[in-house]
């Protein structure tokens, strides 16, 4: 109970509204990673900060970064933990800096609305690393977890910019 | 980089979410990009898109110094929004809780104008164009409004 506690107290949430089908946004999500998510070192796991990114399929699923002039040079994001096309996808979320037993938990949910789909995104975990860990930038509280909220704010936004020309906004 | 406008209005409402859905039935705001919900529930930031205008907005966070203007005892900013007709929001305003500031007036500008107090402590003034007026024009009313000339 107090872990969970802890889990809700710490939750990064952040959810947008996408003109664009629960099925297809879902499709655009895992097939176009690399397309939408956002390049730069916000956002991508090691430098250049532009590895392509997919979604593989070897056995597990799992999320990773490659590097495109080196393949052996990746990061592995995380195993997918849940693959619910058009409803429900999580995966582990660790940066290059965790350890091994160290890792973060992404759930993001495709909710049906009039519009298309609203995106509910939840990014648990943080508190389960030290509290000095580099991935937590020297901060805490209330501007850590906005720090974290805003990378998934702008990346879903990009989703949106991507998704909606793909498909010129249409939704069934 | 996108290009975002040089002043934006950021909004600490007593009940952000409650302020979002008054802004988008009375105003008719649209909420275009990503809302950051806080642990308990709160919005930790949200974005409002108000005409060719972007408002931030968030709930209170005391701990931050982040307090609505129910807290502070009211608040010294009015804003300013142009909107299509400007009886018709007064009308919607008013449904949705907000407490008008005297009467909607022509005014000698070429606008139609009114002011409220939305339900969160927030005062805009409302306006519409309803006449071009020339800069020859606007003089000549202003000389005879305030006896000069």
């Amino acid at each position: 109970m107090k872990e969970d506690q802890a889990r809700e107290e710490a939750a990064i949430r952040v959810s947008i509204n996408i003109a664009v089908a629960p099925d297809e946004l879902f499709q655009i999500f895992v097939e176009d990673v690399d397309l939408w998510w956002k390049r730069g070192p916000a956002h991508r796991f090691f430098p250049p900060w532009k590895g392509r990114m997919r979604f593989e399929k070897n056995g597990e699923t799992r999320l990773v970064e490659q590097d495109p002039d080196n393949p052996k040079r990746r990061h592995v994001i995380g195993e997918v933990l849940v693959w619910e096309p058009g409803v429900h996808l999580a995966f582990e979320f660790r940066l290059p800096n965790f350890s091994r037993e160290q890792a973060t938990r992404v759930d993001v949910s495709f909710v049906p609305i009039e519009t298309g789909t609203r995106i509910e995104l939840v990014h648990t975990g943080w508190e389960t690393l030290p509290a000095d860990h580099p991935a937590h930038h020297g901060l805490a509280g209330h501007a850590l977890i906005m720090m974290k909220a805003q990378n998934w704010a702008g990346n879903l936004e990009a989703l949106k910019t991507y998704a909606t020309q793909e498909t010129g906004g249409r939704h069934e | 980089m996108s290009e975002r406008q040089s002043i934006t209005a950021y909004l600490v409402a007593s009940d952000a979410a409650a302020a979002i859905d008054f802004y988008k039935s009375v105003l008719g705001a649209e909420e275009p990009g990503a809302r950051i919900t806080m642990p308990g529930g709160k919005v930790g930031h949200a974005e409002l898109k108000i005409g060719n205008s972007t408002l931030y907005l968030a709930d209170e966070f005391p701990d931050i110094g982040a307090l609505s203007p129910k807290s502070v005892g009211g608040c010294p900013v009015m804003l300013s929004v142009m909107v299509p007709d400007v009886d018709v929001v007064a009308e919607r305003a008013r449904a949705a809780g907000a407490r008008m500031l005297g009467e909607i007036q022509d005014k000698f500008y070429g606008d139609r104008t009114g002011q409220f107090e939305d339900p969160f402590g927030f005062r805009w003034s409302i306006a519409t164009q309803i006449e071009e007026v020339t800069p020859e024009e606007l003089e000549r009313r202003a000389a005879e409004m305030f006896g000069e000339g």
